[in-house]
């Protein structure tokens, strides 16, 4: 079969023109054959064009409106391109204003395009009805609506073609169920209940689709805005998983000390500073940490002041630390008690490979009650012969840089964790029924 | 990958590389003692205990 000879462009949108009975100003329908009322353009009368005729059916009104969308503007939103003929300002009673638009395509009927504070939403009318589940719940194919609005909502203004006898004035009975991303609306009067869902739209692609005027940031969100924290929580989540198992296995493969040097020093009884080498202590990574723990097994009531001299017979150069073992121990109202402990350790930061040997300086103190020195022998008392035994190591990982790198890679994640809690309860506070408002008789 | 995950997985590695990197130096900002600015012969064992002179297998 031989194809036609040539393509045919589409044909062009069918637009009749009237003439509005009131200013005499040319109404446009852009889609004929379905419009019931128009507003017109130049005056704001409304017009009734069931036949065809413009026949008058309420005169202008007291002004004017003029949408952010022209009428006639066309763009594109899920694929399909809309022509925008109808625009509604509502209200609640007068308050929280916002527009609405109609949106026309001759092969896939009606759509909204609601903007709320700057926010945009995508309504579809549904031809079924949700299913209430619980009181506060409705479903909508298998998926729940929250309750979040129940009032009035009146036309304030109108501009532009309806498939309905839409008036100023005209109020319905309004409530909204939401979930993120989507509203589930009601609309009622005295004849009639009608279901709309409206999908939450990113400005850009408003922007995009009709050219509109970015607005500033939406705050509070809108009641079915999806916090954009919340869907990458999750993945952050496994990011920030991966990361910290890597960094676990890491510390446990790295955790652990080599020790290897031990010596018991005596402490003199007469309180003097002493000084005692160990060494030589070979270390062989390249860099290390060196750690040395220093025990004070009779200590009490007493404490031992070291520093430490870590030095590279190569070069001389010293790696320094000072520390301290102290412990106390005493009776009061409470009972017995101690505080300290007989242990000191610190670490020595970067220490490369080489020949070493620790001096280690230190001296024994007695702590006395009674404002007088050594009342006592205490800990130090010959018999006890006070001594400190001084063990020193290597290693690589430091619990501290554990945590440090712990707390950096789950930090970023609370913060967004921080801001969707803070999303979530200023879009959860708008709701006529958030726990704060519940004891106003909204129910 | 959208740009907030990439930027958080490059943080990420980021830090898993400082840490693996402070591991190999055995660098800590907790740690207690590090490289002093003398040199045993010259300057004492800087400032933990005034010792003086030369220090090393020559006098073992």
């Amino acid at each position: 079969m031989q194809p036609e000879a040539s393509l045919s462009p589409p044909p062009a949108p069918a637009v009749r023109a009237l003439s509005c009975p009131n200013c005499g100003g040319t109404v446009e329908l852009r889609a004929a054959g379905y419009t019931v009322h128009v507003g017109c353009q130049y005056c704001g009368s409304i017009l009734d064009a069931t036949d065809g005729l413009a026949k008058l059916v309420i005169k202008a009104q007291t002004a004017l409106a003029y949408p952010e969308i022209p009428l006639g503007t066309r763009g594109t939103l899920f694929d399909v391109e809309w022509e925008a003929i109808g625009y509604l300002q509502r209200s609640q009673n007068g308050a929280y204003r916002w527009d609405e638009y109609l949106l026309f395509n001759p092969y896939h009927g009606y759509r909204w395009l609601v903007n709320a504070r700057g926010g945009w939403s995508f309504g579809t009318m549904l031809t079924r009805v949700p299913t209430m589940q619980t009181f506060s719940t409705y479903a909508l194919e298998g998926t729940s609506y929250t309750r979040f609005f129940r009032g009035d909502a009146q036309v304030d203004r109108v501009v532009g073609e309806f498939y309905w006898r839409v008036a100023v004035g005209e109020t319905v009975k309004t409530g909204d169920w939401v979930r993120p991303g989507f509203m589930l609306s009601r609309e009622a009067n005295d004849r009639e209940i009608s279901w709309t869902i409206n999908q939450w739209l990113p400005e850009r692609d408003v922007v995009a689709a009709f050219g509109v005027t970015p607005a500033a940031k939406v705050w509070p969100p809108l009641p079915h805005q999806p916090s954009p924290w919340g869907a990458w929580l999750g993945k952050g989540a496994r990011i920030g998983g991966i990361a910290l198992a890597f960094l676990l296995l890491v510390s446990l493969l790295l955790s652990g000390t080599r020790w290897l040097a031990s010596e018991a020093l005596p402490v003199a009884v007469d309180g003097r500073e002493q000084s005692a080498t160990i060494g030589p202590v070979h270390l062989v990574s390249r860099w290390q940490r060196v750690r040395v723990r220093t025990t004070v097994p009779r200590l009490e009531n007493g404490w031992v002041d070291l520093d430490y001299s870590l030095i590279d017979r190569r070069n001389q150069q010293v790696y320094a630390a000072s520390g301290a073992a102290e412990r106390y121990e005493g009776v009061d109202s409470d009972g017995p008690w101690t505080e300290g402990s007989r242990d000191s350790d610190v670490s020595i930061a970067g220490v490369p490979a080489g020949d070493y040997d620790l001096i280690v300086e230190y001296k024994g103190n007695r702590w006395s009650q009674n404002d007088t020195a050594y009342p006592d022998g205490g800990w130090m008392e010959p018999t006890n012969a006070p001594q400190i035994v001084v063990e020193l190591g290597t290693g690589t990982l430091y619990a501290g840089n554990f945590l440090l790198a712990l707390l950096l890679i789950a930090f970023p994640w609370f913060v967004g964790l921080m801001l969707h809690l803070r999303f979530e309860k200023a879009r959860k506070e708008q709701s006529d029924f958030a726990p704060a408002a519940s004891g106003d008789g909204d129910d | 990958m959208d740009t907030r995950s990439f930027l958080y997985a490059l943080w990420s590695i980021v830090v898993l590389g400082l840490f693996l990197l402070a591991a190999v130096y055995g660098w800590s900002p907790f740690a207690e003692g590090g490289r002093s600015r003398t040199s045993y012969a010259y300057g004492g064992s800087g400032g933990h205990g005034g010792h003086g002179g030369f220090y090393g297998p020559n006098h073992k």
